[in-house]
């Protein structure tokens, strides 16, 4: 099987106060297609660092990220931002929602965007969000987890083939946490969609196929 | 180190973290104190020249005996008066034929003694002022004059004093004489004692009493012109404020966690209150130092038109220098300091109020949702109730400006609810499927709040811009109209003395290439208490083909040759409130048994003239004012015949050719004077759209920060960062658009005020009101291109730092 993200000899360093940081050192992994795999790690270990990086949002001192053949850091920003758009989902830890858009209006906008978006797929998973109640909301009046679960909605609805998560359970209670597994499953079956999500959660990490841990700026399987 | 003073430095080091706002707040007060200081110097330079004006001319009170026909006075008149009991004191005024800046007083020290003013107000407050008295060979003047003569042989020893204009000097009575070679000429007697009874003698040496109204006339007449810089002045001031509140806002907004942080760490509202406004407090004055520096230079530069424009207007003298004390200084300060503290007021109640409400939504939300939402509606009912009651009766200045504030403040309230009004409407009328399009108008309305006040400056500078050059513009052309009509003859002849007056109303007429000879005479008099100009003519047939008239009554003409009717000027017709059909008395001040009463048949626009005037038919006035003879003529001559006649009249009639005018100088100076009128009304439109464009930049600038945090959402989904860039350029642009074309019927109703009731209380005059849109069009195009340029810089930077500053918001999440 070809896989769907080979990550090959990835290094990146932060500069911080004028001291260079390094956060990963020769890191080498695969993902294949329709798996949903853990990234665990302590905080500070890189977890977001390397979700970003994935998602071309950050760019790699040296090292090779593909996916799906597409050497993400080898192309220019307007080629990038084209594969992301219509290949990766990404779920922020700080939800990342559009302040000027109302709830339904955020649910659609990437999905419309790209031109995948589906009624009746949208009507499903705002049902198992429970997100009926907000649509017409605006981001700044509703919680935190009531954003989470929004932001989780948007990029569930693009069906994309790649679906980055970085910590999309964090401020949910078990209850929504096993309503986020559910609507993440719908996606990695009916859609094959690959998930990777980093997680502190240990409920979480256990229902998807694969963990790979980030420690001491290298990442293995466990 | 107490608490008080750790707090006082976190909000300085504030500052210094962010350097562009703390330029923004330097720029914005400076740039308000600017403006606002510089016309207080203008203004208070002309007040001080006015004031020192009547020092040298007259004293306040003191009433002056003119020659009737303004000419000088033989000297044997003053032996004359002073026999009949007439305590007067001579004075000749003139200007040095060597140096035409240097104006001569020259008085006579000993009958001038008599006049407590004067007396009081020079010589007792005069050093060496005995010096006049013993040597006559001296000459008071200031340094600076003393410096403008020190090249000239007056052989006159100058002492110096600070109670004289710049270019006055001061001599006694025969040295005047010499200096301006009037021997036995005077130019005007002052009273120092009580009027005598019998006043005949003043109509045997044709002269007449005058109340010493220059300085209250000049004062007056100067009042709107000084009112006009005023109100610029403090629009550009408000106007600049506007990029202080923006920064000021945004560092509040910035600091807003952190003052809750030190609330909660137990420092109290009170000490993080204070702190802030010594921080506002010590800002504004600095920057305010900074701006009065500025206003100095500008005003400095502004003089010179201001002075030519006063000159050319109203006939004041205007000292060409810059002088202002340091309580004018303190007193300039408070401006920006109280302007600042005021628009932080809003900033300041919110830290103030935190120690009630630990959450700021919750004050905004529930608190003050109401207020908020209903205090624009409410501000905009009470401004339209006063709207109506002041247009009753709407003659004083004062409430002209009242009008123009309502409009400006009334306009400043209703552009952001057009904005959302217009974006509401487009957003939901409808209803995008391409989320592009459904983000970029709702994002759009999120944004007007944020600039809403720029855009304001924006607005508010072009509708001012827009109102004036069209009043401007309407005026110059109906100005230009008025001049070729009023302007009824080729030439214009002046006879220096009676007889030569009655020669040329005879026999001009009879030269070649003489067409008709139209006398003009001119007295004044009173209606109604009010001093009024009665001018005779002769009406035929040229004046019924040309005189401008505003409004008139049937058989106008007939009526004014049959001496049934008189013409008044728009002047006496908003002054008195007298109308066509109006039966009004005329008094004749040498006899009052010979007041007349007349009707208005006819009202005519004169257009430059601040006095109230009547014209009669030249037989009715030579009936009333027998003892005043025509000395001006308007003489119709062959066209392009000019330079004979000239010729001829100059040789024949030995008239001097400066006492020959011909129409195209009278309207060449006359549109020169128009222009000089305007020129510093321009310029500070002008100033007032740069300052705009200068708001919006610093806002947008600032702005930046949140707006990339804004749009890092779309660039995290896929949307390039050029593709945002140039939503947000169009987002600009939209709202600038809409403002710019709210602007427009702000600016025509601005200049609906300024023709139908400014120009009325200010000057007597209403002007027609006609629509240019060439010069909307001119001012729509050259704003909307500095706000392009205002919007390219801040859109570039974000551009050029948008991807560190996008992957810093991501970076925080590691």
């Amino acid at each position: 099987m070809i896989p769907l993200l080979v990550v090959k000899n990835l290094n990146k360093d932060f500069e911080s106060s004028g001291e260079s940081f390094e956060v990963f050192k020769s890191l080498n992994f695969e993902i294949y297609p329709k798996t949903s795999t853990a990234l665990l790690g302590e905080s500070g270990s890189g977890k977001t660092t390397l979700i970003h990086l994935i998602a071309g949002l950050e760019s790699p001192d040296t090292g090779l990220i593909k996916i799906n053949n597409f050497e993400i850091w080898k192309y220019s920003e307007q080629k990038r931002a084209d594969f992301r758009l219509h290949n990766i989902a990404v779920i922020f830890q700080q939800y990342n929602l559009i302040p000027s858009l109302n709830i339904l209006n955020n649910i659609k906008f990437h999905s419309k965007l790209i031109k995948k978006f589906d009624q009746n797929f949208q009507d499903e998973i705002i049902e198992l969000l429970g997100l009926q109640g907000l649509l017409k909301k605006y981001p700044e009046e509703i919680s935190g987890g009531q954003q989470q679960r929004v932001a989780i909605a948007r990029a569930i609805l693009t069906k994309p083939k790649i679906l980055l998560a970085d910590e999309p359970t964090g401020n949910l209670d078990e209850e929504n946490s096993l309503v986020v597994s559910r609507a993440l499953e719908i996606l990695l079956t009916r859609y094959n969609s690959t998930i990777i999500i980093a997680t502190h959660s240990e409920n979480l990490a256990n229902r998807l196929n694969k963990k790979l841990l980030i420690k001491n700026k290298k990442i293995r399987a466990i | 180190m107490k608490i008080f003073d750790v707090l006082l430095m976190y909000n300085f080091q504030h500052w210094f973290r962010k350097p562009l706002q703390l330029i923004f707040l330097f720029l914005g007060i400076s740039l308000a104190t600017t403006l606002w200081s510089s016309i207080q110097l203008l203004n208070s330079e002309a007040k001080k020249s006015y004031e020192n004006a009547v020092t040298i001319i007259s004293s306040n009170q003191s009433q002056l005996i003119v020659s009737v026909n303004n000419d000088l006075i033989p000297f044997e008149n003053f032996a004359k008066l002073r026999r009949n009991k007439w305590l007067v004191t001579p004075i000749i005024e003139g200007k040095l034929s060597d140096n035409k800046k240097i104006k001569i007083i020259g008085v006579d020290p000993f009958t001038l003694s008599q006049s407590n003013s004067f007396y009081n107000s020079f010589f007792k407050t005069t050093a060496n002022n005995r010096e006049f008295l013993i040597n006559r060979k001296v000459a008071f003047a200031s340094s600076t004059t003393i410096k403008n003569v020190s090249d000239l042989d007056l052989n006159l020893e100058l002492i110096e004093t600070d109670n004289l204009l710049k270019d006055y000097l001061l001599v006694d009575i025969s040295i005047a004489e010499e200096l301006l070679n009037r021997k036995g000429k005077i130019s005007r007697f002052e009273l120092t004692g009580a009027i005598p009874r019998d006043t005949k003698i003043l109509d045997e040496l044709g002269l007449e009493i005058k109340n010493s109204e220059i300085n209250s006339d000049l004062k007056q007449l100067t009042k709107s012109f000084h009112l006009n810089l005023t109100a610029f002045g403090f629009l550009g001031f408000i106007v600049g404020l506007f990029i202080v509140y923006s920064t000021l806002n945004l560092s509040f907004e910035q600091r807003k966690s952190s003052f809750n942080s030190l609330r909660l760490m137990g420092i109290s509202v009170r000490t993080i209150f204070l702190s802030s406004l010594i921080e506002i407090f010590f800002l504004s004055s600095i920057s305010g130092l900074l701006g009065i520096c500025f206003g100095h230079v500008l005003a400095s530069s502004l003089l010179p038109d201001v002075a030519s424009t006063l000159n050319n207007i109203y006939g004041a003298d205007i000292n060409n220098q810059l002088s202002f004390s340091i309580k004018e200084i303190f007193i300039a300060l408070l401006m920006p300091i109280i302007g600042t503290i005021l628009i932080s007021t809003g900033f300041l109640f919110k830290i103030y109020l935190s120690e009630r409400n630990t959450n700021y939504k919750h004050i905004s939300n529930t608190k003050f949702y109401y207020l908020k939402k209903f205090t624009p509606i409410l501000v905009l009912i009470i401004l339209l109730v006063i709207t109506v009651i002041i247009l009753i009766n709407p003659t004083e200045l004062f409430l002209s400006f009242v009008l123009i504030a309502i409009l400006i403040i009334s306009s400043s309230i209703l552009l952001p609810i057009f904005l959302e009004s217009v974006l509401f409407y487009v957003n939901y009328r409808f209803e995008f499927e391409n989320p592009i399009l459904k983000w970029f108008f709702s994002d759009t309305l999120k944004q007007v709040k944020r600039i809403s006040l720029s855009l304001n400056a924006l607005m508010l500078s072009i509708a001012v811009t827009i109102g004036v050059d069209n009043m401007v513009k309407s005026f110059e052309e109906t100005f230009s109209i008025w001049l070729d009509k009023r302007l009824i003859t080729e030439m214009y002849v002046r006879a220096d003395s009676d007889d030569l007056a009655i020669k040329i109303s005879k026999e001009i007429i009879k030269e070649k290439n003489v067409i008709n000879v139209y006398p003009i005479i001119e007295t004044k008099s009173f209606i109604k208490d009010t001093k009024v100009s009665v001018v005779g003519f002769k009406p035929q047939k040229l004046y019924f083909d040309n005189w401008p008239i505003i409004s008139k009554s049937k058989d106008i003409w007939e009526k004014i040759q049959n001496s049934n009717g008189i013409l008044i000027n728009e002047q006496l017709h908003y002054k008195l409130n007298v109308d066509i059909g109006d039966n009004i008395q005329i008094a004749n001040p040498s006899n009052s048994l010979n007041n007349f009463n007349s009707t208005v048949v006819g009202i005519y626009p004169d257009y430059g003239n601040s006095i109230p005037q009547i014209m009669i038919n030249l037989n009715k006035f030579e009936y009333y004012y027998s003892n005043i003879l025509p000395r001006n003529f308007a003489i119709d001559i062959v066209k392009g015949t000019y330079g004979d006649v000239s010729e001829l009249i100059q040789n024949k009639y030995e008239i001097p050719n400066k006492n020959i005018i011909n129409q195209a100088t009278i309207k060449e100076f006359s549109k020169n004077v128009f222009n000089k009128t305007f020129t510093v009304t321009r310029s500070l439109s002008d100033a007032m759209i740069i300052i705009a464009t200068l708001t919006l930049l610093t806002s947008l600038i600032s702005l930046s920060e949140i707006r990339i945090i804004n749009l890092s959402p779309l660039w995290a989904l896929g949307i390039t960062r050029i593709t945002l860039l140039k939503i947000e350029f169009a987002q600009f642009l939209l709202l600038i658009f809409i403002a710019l074309v709210f602007a427009i019927p702000v600016g025509l109703i601005l200049c609906f005020l300024l023709t139908n009731y400014l120009n009325v209380s200010a000057f007597g005059w209403k002007l027609p009101y006609d629509f240019y849109p060439n010069i909307w069009g001119k001012t729509f195009l050259i704003s909307l291109l500095c706000s392009l340029l205002a919007i390219m810089l801040p859109t570039y930077l974000m551009f050029k730092n948008s991807a560190s500053l996008m992957i810093k918001r991501y970076k925080n999440e590691c």
